[in-house]
């Protein structure tokens, strides 16, 4: 009951927030459009159904592609791809740099040390130039990208739980129940994690933006799925087949945009989720 | 003391690029299939032609001697013939094309600050006002759109549509120029585009630090004591808060080389503009590992050198910092 009220003040705290309900919104829109893509959208994902390069009229909204496909049908089913993986790659970073965070933070000493110069090490190489060379070695494919990604973006994550791990590892209710002869991992799953979910969560939030962003730059690159295609994979081939020569605008802009509403979506959830956790946190 | 904190730091330097090196070395060993196919890119090769990768790489010997010669080979400079412009050695496509990279990132950088000083300074001293708002969401919006479709919409607008800047490069081929001015000149208009762009997707993190900094700063005794010494609103703004403000400003500069040199692979692949990010995206679509992975030190070395040089830069700025150990 009690935990109960407590999620429901929160949420209260986090509604009252403009940016945070809009986002919110934004992130619903995508989800249900992924879901009903087959009924949304007029023609198959890589249907030729139109001539090449046709510009935007009733029978395509957002005109065609290069081969004739439909922009706006392919772009329905694209938000499919991009989402996925942002939210894979999200859960694979999570699961990895909690796991980090915690076991750093709680065993402390040679463990800590060990682990935290391995995430200092990951967070001064260049990301991006990291992962392409990974991902040219492993072959274009939508686990290609969930795998180079989570290589290298756990460990921001990692350095923020253990620090907050450490402030909790010194806080008296753990001290308690050590004495009560609780075991170290008990201790973990029982008292530290609880106390560092609030964390986890507006973090979580953050790095499905930093995924989906991560998937479309690499993508752009010519390191996605040609047949998975992604907004980043679109972008892709827009600027390999010369969508600006031919002043296709309604090829670029669209893909764009939607990254762009989408991350933004997610940024203003954890911006507003980080705000009103890390307050709840401070007043108690 | 502050010898040894040099030492120290030269040190981790080195450690980072040994990493680095490790790394490089160890990708393509730790991939699926033998490295032979691997450097061969995918073309089927005789029996003779495997055979001579094989000794011309080295791969005969054991992993630790293979690590040794790699090691030896870079500290001399030495990284592989291109495949792609085989026999050109990977050293000089990469010494041709790092000064464009470093002319964009370095102007980009500086422009960065600059935009986010004083978007961060406005926001502050309006903190939770209508400027503040905007200018925060502003910034918001530019760190949530992907960098490389930034370009693609500035290339398309300001290039293909208004005409009013190149459409790719680093400088008119086969130009002749009259003077050195016209040279410059032609210099500068290429660098536009790709500079602006890696300024809009990256200047939000200096305002928001700077402003959270001195909404904290405002506050102190000083900022009140030079505002009721009379003194004019800018100059307690510029002299008296936002310079002690500024460190934090200063430590991120040192980290966001890494982000710069990512975003240089988006910018000089959309442009194309010819830095180690063109050379880079060209070499994962010619599946030209050597130069790929040549690419990848030479960003490390960029990150590690800029790194040291603003962590140096800063303790000399702040003296206070060496008690502190």
């Amino acid at each position: 009951m009690k935990r109960q009220e407590k999620w429901l003040r929160l949420w209260r705290r986090f509604s009252r927030r403009k940016t945070a309900v809009f986002g919110l919104c934004v992130v619903g829109v995508f989800i249900v459009a992924t879901l009903l893509a087959p009924v949304i959208v007029p023609y198959g994902p890589s249907d030729r159904a139109g001539e090449p390069f046709e510009a935007p009229s009733s029978s395509h909204w957002l005109g065609t592609n290069d081969i004739g496909v439909d922009v706006f049908s392919e772009l329905v089913y694209a938000s499919r791809i991009s989402l996925l993986v942002g939210l894979v790659a999200a859960g694979v970073i999570v699961l990895v740099g909690t796991t980090v965070g915690l076991i750093a933070g709680y065993f402390g000493g040679y463990v800590d040390e060990a682990l935290m110069r391995v995430t200092d090490l990951v967070l001064i190489l260049p990301r991006l130039p990291l992962m392409i060379v990974m991902a040219a070695y492993l072959g274009p494919s939508i686990w290609t990208i969930v795998l180079v990604y989570s290589v290298v973006g756990w460990a921001s994550l990692a350095r923020q739980i253990r620090a907050q791990v450490l402030s909790i590892r010194e806080s008296s209710f753990i001290e308690a129940s050590r004495a009560l002869g609780a075991g170290k991992g008990q201790i973990i799953t029982d008292h530290v994690l609880p106390n560092v979910i609030g964390i986890v969560l507006a973090n979580g939030v953050m790095e499905i933006m930093f995924a989906i962003l991560a998937e479309s730059g690499l993508s752009f690159l010519g390191l996605g799925d040609p047949t998975h295609k992604s907004w980043g994979v679109m972008l892709y081939f827009a600027q390999l087949q010369g969508a600006f020569l031919r002043g296709a605008w309604w090829w670029i802009f669209p893909p764009g945009l939607c990254i762009a509403a989408l991350a933004c979506a997610f940024n203003f959830v954890g911006t507003a989720l980080n705000d009103v956790l890390s307050f709840s946190e401070a007043r108690q | 003391m502050s010898g040894h904190w040099l030492i120290r730091r030269i040190a981790t330097s080195a450690l980072v690029l040994f990493v680095a090196l490790a790394v490089n070395f160890a990708i393509p060993r730790l991939m699926p299939g033998s490295p032979v196919d691997l450097l061969a890119g995918g073309a089927k090769l005789s029996t003779e032609a495997r055979e001579a990768l094989v000794t011309r790489f080295g791969l005969d010997a054991s992993l630790g001697e293979q690590f040794w010669r790699y090691l030896l080979g870079a500290a001399q400079g030495d990284l592989g013939l291109s495949f792609a412009y085989f026999p050109r050695p990977v050293r000089e496509l990469v010494a041709q094309a790092l000064p464009w990279t470093l002319l964009v990132i370095l102007s980009s950088l500086v422009l960065q600050v600059l935009i986010g000083y004083f978007a961060g300074v406005a926001s502050a001293w309006n903190a939770g006002s209508r400027t503040d708002t905007v200018l925060s969401t502003v910034s918001l919006v530019f760190f949530s759109t992907p960098l490389f479709w930034v370009a693609m919409v500035l290339l398309y607008v300001f290039g293909f549509q208004l005409g009013w800047l190149p459409l790719g490069g680093a400088y008119t081929i086969g130009a002749a120029y009259t003077s050195l001015f016209a040279r410059v000149g032609d210099i500068v208009s290429h660098a536009v585009l790709p500079v602006v762009s890696l300024t809009l997707a990256q200047y939000a993190a200096y305002q928001l630090i700077l402003r959270n900094n001195l909404i904290g700063v405002r506050k102190e005794q000083y900022v009140l004591i030079a505002e009721a010494k009379g003194l004019s609103d800018a100059k307690v703004k510029h002299k008296h808060a936002a310079r002690n403000a500024l460190l934090p400003v200063v430590t991120f500069l040192g980290l966001s080389f890494a982000m710069s040199v990512g975003g240089a692979v988006f910018v000089e692949s959309v442009f194309s503009y010819p830095g180690i990010g063109k050379l880079m995206y060209d070499s994962v679509v010619s599946r030209d590992y050597p130069t790929l992975q040549g690419c990848f030190l030479v960003f490390a070395l960029v990150v590690v050198a800029g790194n040291f040089l603003v962590d140096v830069a800063y303790r000399f700025l702040d003296p206070r910092i060496q008690y502190a150990s």
